[in-house]
């Protein structure tokens, strides 16, 4: 049985490593989505017309207001494969905790549940920056720290399942390129997926195009649909749990035989 | 006294590979109990069996009273682990190592503060509390895992090659921790493959290899017991040199570059020494050791 408390803990000693390194991060949070935002609504604004874009909005302001969905995804999957092969192979963190009463299946879930944290704190930091550069930004915007959270931690759960089969760091590339870039691609977040007619559907119930469709609404000033909302806790929470789960019995293997 | 770990027929298989093959295990309370074996002979994983890491694959198992693969973490809570090599947070100050260390252990975190301050000074470190394990020397790292290893207050501490890679100062100065914590009665159990070091510290051993246990009782009266009270160890220029000096009874062994003759009686030894030294072949008389011991049980051959 995980004992959530125990999880907390691990949790607690990630934050603790991450407050060393906060700066760096936030400045991160904040320049990268900055570059986006400017380059992409100077360019791509300037050749869209408002009437192409839901509720007339400006490109910038349709594109600002999906990105937090990615970001959650991409912070999270990166601290989950790169931070977390670290940890259970060179420094032996992993090794080090459940030594403990903590058991390697809390390591995990503490780990999940730090990479959701810090995945939603970067995605907050997107609104921020609309609203640095004069976009409009909803107060709604600040329930979305709960879909957020779900993003990471489902896109943590599953890279951590990368993780525990991946036999080294160049492995994570097919991941990213056949997982992570083209739900990147296919959730929204750079133009409607009405664009793509028939299969707008499938592009919809994707993880990432849930999450954008439940984050979006919010930065605009309205609730989300419900579907979405519901598909999102779902997938999450078990598809999340079910990543875990399977990722324990690997790195069990791995770590202790 | 119910003894601090009892395992009876162990076995731990990965696959068709048995790691630990229906090994017995008594560690009375209070004492410093040694597993020897060659690299691969199956302690490591007899240490995970007992620390509620690994479930075993069969055999009965109780320590500190509890089944390790039902209480796992009940058990790890009154259980002190020092790890081969160095598995220290490097991410974390030495401080901060040890706060986060008693946070796994549940501690609250005043408690938590009290006992990395605790444990800074045991391990002399107060003076490098904010510095990251990179920063400190090996004998330094070293002292902070034994340090960390304790925050629980542990029953029964688990040390596996404690003193691996480290000076002459630092292993005499883990050493000398090692034996004030056994006399102030916790128990151990150590891992080694240092025959020095076992030599030392335990009170009872074992000799593992290829998952069996090929041995087990005090070091000196397995060393008397098996090899002999006394060895000599001879450089020899020709193989039939010895013939005419050796007395006694005695068993031979040749190791590639010397030639050992192990006696059970010291007497016989010193006169062998004598008519050696006549003959004018050079030797040299000492203790059988727990090396002799482990390299007749073990063989010379280089293990992979």
């Amino acid at each position: 049985m995980i004992s959530i408390r125990r999880s907390l803990r691990v949790c607690e000693r990630h934050l603790l490593m991450w407050r060393s390194m906060a700066g760096a991060s936030l400045v991160g949070n904040v320049l990268e989505p900055l570059i986006y935002l400017v380059v992409l609504g100077y360019g791509v604004g300037a050749m869209t017309r408002p009437e192409m874009l839901p509720d007339g909005l400006s490109y910038r302001v349709f594109y600002g207001s999906g990105l937090l969905a990615s970001v959650a995804m991409f912070t999270a999957s990166f601290e989950s494969m790169f931070g977390a092969f670290t940890r259970m192979m060179s420094q032996r963190t992993y090794e080090c905790m459940i030594a403990t009463p903590i058991s390697l299946g809390e390591v995990l879930v503490g780990d999940a549940l730090f990479a959701g944290i810090k995945g939603a704190i970067a995605a907050l930091c997107v609104p921020l920056v609309m609203l640095m550069i004069g976009d409009p930004v909803s107060p709604l915007v600040l329930l979305g720290v709960a879909p957020a959270f779900l993003v990471a931690f489902l896109f943590a759960s599953s890279a951590i399942l990368v993780t525990a089969y991946t036999p080294d760091y160049a492995w994570f590339n097919y991941y990213i390129t056949l997982v992570l870039t083209p739900l990147f691609l296919f959730g929204g977040i750079f133009f409607p997926v009405d664009r793509f007619g028939e299969f707008a559907a499938l592009a919809s119930v994707s993880p990432l195009g849930m999450g954008v469709q439940v984050l979006r609404p919010l930065v605009l000033g309205h609730l989300p649909a419900w579907q979405p909302v519901l598909g999102l806790v779902c997938i999450s929470l078990l598809g999340g749990g079910l990543c875990l789960w399977l990722a324990r019995r690997k790195m069990q293997v791995r770590l202790i035989g | 006294m119910t003894p601090a770990i009892q395992g009876t027929g162990l076995v731990k298989a990965f696959g068709s590979v048995l790691a630990v093959d229906q090994i017995d295990l008594t560690v009375r309370q209070g004492e410093c109990f040694g597993m020897l074996g060659p690299n691969g002979a199956g302690k490591t994983t007899i240490t995970r069996m007992v620390q509620a890491v690994l479930p075993r694959t069969a055999g009965e198992l109780a320590v500190l009273g509890l089944d390790p693969d039902r209480s796992g973490a009940d058990l790890r809570a009154r259980i002190g682990v020092v790890p081969q090599g160095d598995n220290l947070d490097p991410d974390l100050s030495c401080y901060d190592n040890l706060w986060t260390y008693a946070r796994f252990f549940g501690q609250g975190r005043k408690q938590a503060r009290e006992s990395a301050e605790r444990l800074l000074d045991f391990a002399r470190l107060t003076d490098r509390r904010e510095a990251r394990p990179r920063e400190l020397s090996g004998g330094m790292r070293r002292r902070l895992m034994i340090a960390r290893a304790m925050v629980n207050e542990p029953e029964l501490l688990l040390l596996d090659e404690p003193t691996t890679a480290l000076d002459p100062q630092a292993r005499h100065t883990v050493w000398g921790w090692l034996q004030k914590l056994k006399d102030e009665g916790l128990t151990m159990v150590l891992t080694t493959h240092d025959m020095d070091e076992a030599q030392r510290l335990c009170d009872r051993l074992c000799v593992i290899d290829h998952g069996k246990r090929l041995l087990e009782g005090e070091p000196e009266a397995l060393v008397d017991e098996h090899v002999g009270v006394a060895t000599l160890e001879f450089q020899l220029s020709k193989p039939d040199e010895l013939t005419s000096v050796l007395f006694g009874s005695y068993r031979l062994e040749e190791t590639g570059d010397s030639t050992l003759a192990h006696f059970r009686d010291a007497a016989a030894a010193r006169q062998t020494l004598n008519q050696a030294l006549d003959a004018g072949i050079a030797a040299n008389l000492r203790r059988a050791s727990l090396e002799d011991l482990f390299l007749k049980l073990t063989g010379r051959a280089l293990r992979q």
